[in-house]
């Protein structure tokens, strides 16, 4: 294990990890190359590697399909993600500084009941939780989804939020409550700035919770007014672009690029929150 | 009620009420309608374990329970062994090693429906490019078909969620790696252990807990398997792909058996419940 591995050595690793590196690559660089082709090439035999000529066809029907509607999806599902991480923030570093500073009586009850939530699937609660959504008019609206998004995500965020509090020195806050801060001002202009890591771990695991649900979305939205970018992929593939691989690797490519450029901004933050988090 | 208890509850009201309306609610609702004969026409009438009872007799609800095990049989191991591989080569932290961890880790982050296309298209029986590369070197003669048989289509969906969610194994395994002392590999080196040695005798024994807890967490993934079976194969051949979750979807939105499907969902999350317990005793047992 401490034993010098030689130049060749290296070298074969690298040149190992490359070619895994590109294998691993290739289902997504071949849905993106199939995408670029005009129809008849996609189902040319034998395939043709280079996309000749490169075109931007089959994003113009997917995006065009019905005045847009796609592009209504894509939007359904940004706002959904957008509410949902303002809420995360709103609620959970409440919480999270509830738990960590004001310790009273039963809060370590609540503390628990809040990971049971991690502990239950919410894929079994489906039919009480339609059901509930109906009784209270939010069926087939994002808030409706949003709501149930925060609910079965903020126990990890809550967690995640607490420990970064609760290994920041306390004496912070002591000496500013001596200075006559409130807890308010203290949690949204010392504390927040101290734990932009751990929000960013919050934000990558909302943002993919929300934008890469198909089964709530399914079940919860009706209409093109709350359904999201999955539901949407599946059901013009199932419906309108069957077997139409062109249009749907198109449209598989655009639902991919938003959280792919995410990923790669905050992947740093994750990768470390993550490795930390979740084995302590 | 003293201050901490004012403010606490004061900053907790929030997550208190999204819990109770969203959580708390539809858990006690899903036990109440598991003991109903639900009907959307008259008063639902009350009937004790009937909806468990029938449940047992359902040949599709075993059939679904089946496969959600033998799905769960071919697909842990093959997460499992891709993340402790990529794991063990890259545990070192260099520079070139982090970039390699991202981007093994990518295919985490795509959705399982756009991914599942992803594969479809690879694996195409028509125009998939891997059937023309099988057919090229000439191992099949005509056009392989992952679909029309439950092991292959249980094969095909497996290779699609290894290559999708190992890299979230792997990372969780690497944070073990991380945590085990660098001094017992430095004592080992100096008592003359080989490699393979010091891998059986200490990286494998300090990673236990680690190695439990990704097994147990991609154990439970693979019971909640649904939309990767939607997609990919939506439940064929003749049902032999159909997922407990699928299942029950299937009798409470499909044929209104809501009392039934109440009741799978029950068997379902105490089943998880467990696992979750499991996880717990072997997160606490990693800390000691």
């Amino acid at each position: 294990m401490t034993k010098k591995t030689g130049i060749f050595g290296k070298i074969a690793f690298h040149a190992m990890m490359v070619l895994l590196a590109c294998l691993f690559f290739a289902p997504l660089v071949w849905t993106l190359i199939t995408s670029l082709k005009i129809s008849s090439e996609v189902i040319a035999y034998p395939p043709e590697f280079w996309p000749s000529p490169v075109t931007l066809v089959q994003y113009g029907k997917i995006l065009g399909y019905q005045d847009g509607v796609f592009l209504k999806f894509l939007f359904n599902t940004a706002i959904m993600v957008a509410m949902t991480l303002g809420l995360m923030v709103l609620v959970a570093y409440p919480a999270a500084y509830a738990f960590v500073f004001f310790p009273f009586k039963g809060s370590k009850f609540i503390f628990i009941l809040v990971l049971a939530i991690m502990m239950v699937p919410f894929q079994s609660l489906v039919i009480p939780l339609y059901q509930l959504l109906i009784k209270l008019r939010l069926f087939d609206t994002k808030p409706g989804l949003t709501f149930i998004y925060i609910t079965y995500s903020i126990p990890f965020c809550i967690f995640m939020l607490r420990n970064a509090l609760a290994s920041i020195p306390p004496a912070i806050r002591e000496s500013a409550l001596i200075d006559g801060a409130k807890d308010s001002r203290i949690l949204t202009s010392m504390y927040f700035p101290l734990t932009l890591p751990a929000l960013s771990t919050c934000i990558v695991f909302v943002f993919l919770a929300v934008w890469n649900d198909f089964l709530l979305s399914m079940l919860f939205a009706s209409s093109a007014k709350a359904r999201n970018i999955q539901v949407a992929l599946n059901y013009l593939s199932v419906t309108k672009f069957t077997q139409d691989w062109g249009v749907i690797n198109a449209g598989v490519v655009i639902s991919m690029i938003p959280v792919i450029i995410m990923f790669v901004f905050l992947q740093k933050h994750y990768v470390a929150g993550m490795t930390s988090g979740s084995v302590k | 009620m003293d201050t901490n208890m004012r403010k606490g509850l004061l900053y907790l009201t929030p997550v208190a009420l999204l819990i109770v309306i969203f959580f708390i609610v539809p858990v006690i609702s899903m036990f109440h309608l598991s003991f109903l004969e639900w009907s959307p026409t008259k008063a639902n009438t009350f009937v004790f374990f009937e909806n468990y009872i029938d449940l047992f007799h359902d040949s599709h609800f075993l059939q679904s329970f089946g496969n959600t095990l033998l799905y769960t049989v071919i697909v842990t191991p093959i997460i499992f062994f891709m993340a402790f591989f990529f794991a063990l080569v890259l545990r070192k932290n260099t520079g070139s090693n982090v970039v390699y961890r991202v981007i093994f880790f990518i295919p985490f982050t795509i959705s399982f429906v756009a991914a599942s296309y992803v594969w479809l298209w690879l694996l195409s029986d028509t125009y998939g490019i891997l059937n023309y590369v099988l057919l090229k070197v000439g191992i099949v003669e005509k056009p392989f078909n992952f679909f029309n048989e439950q092991f292959r289509a249980m094969m095909a969906v497996s290779m699609m969620i290894g290559w999708k969610t190992q890299g979230f194994s792997m990372l969780l395994l690497l944070s073990g790696m991380a945590g085990i002392p660098n001094e017992v590999y430095e004592s080992a080196a100096i008592d003359g252990a080989g490699r393979v040695r010091v891998f059986f005798r200490i990286t494998l024994p300090l990673l236990r807990p680690t190695i439990v807890l990704a097994l147990i967490l991609s154990l439970a993934g693979s019971f909640r398997a649904f939309d990767q079976f939607y997609v990919m194969t939506h439940g064929n051949p003749l049902n032999r792909t159909m997922t407990l979750l699928m299942y029950i979807n299937r009798v409470g939105f499909e044929y209104f058996e809501v009392g039934k499907s109440a009741a799978a969902s029950v068997a379902f999350s105490l089943f998880l419940l467990g696992l979750s317990v499991l996880q717990l005793k072997a997160g606490r047992y990693g800390r000691d």
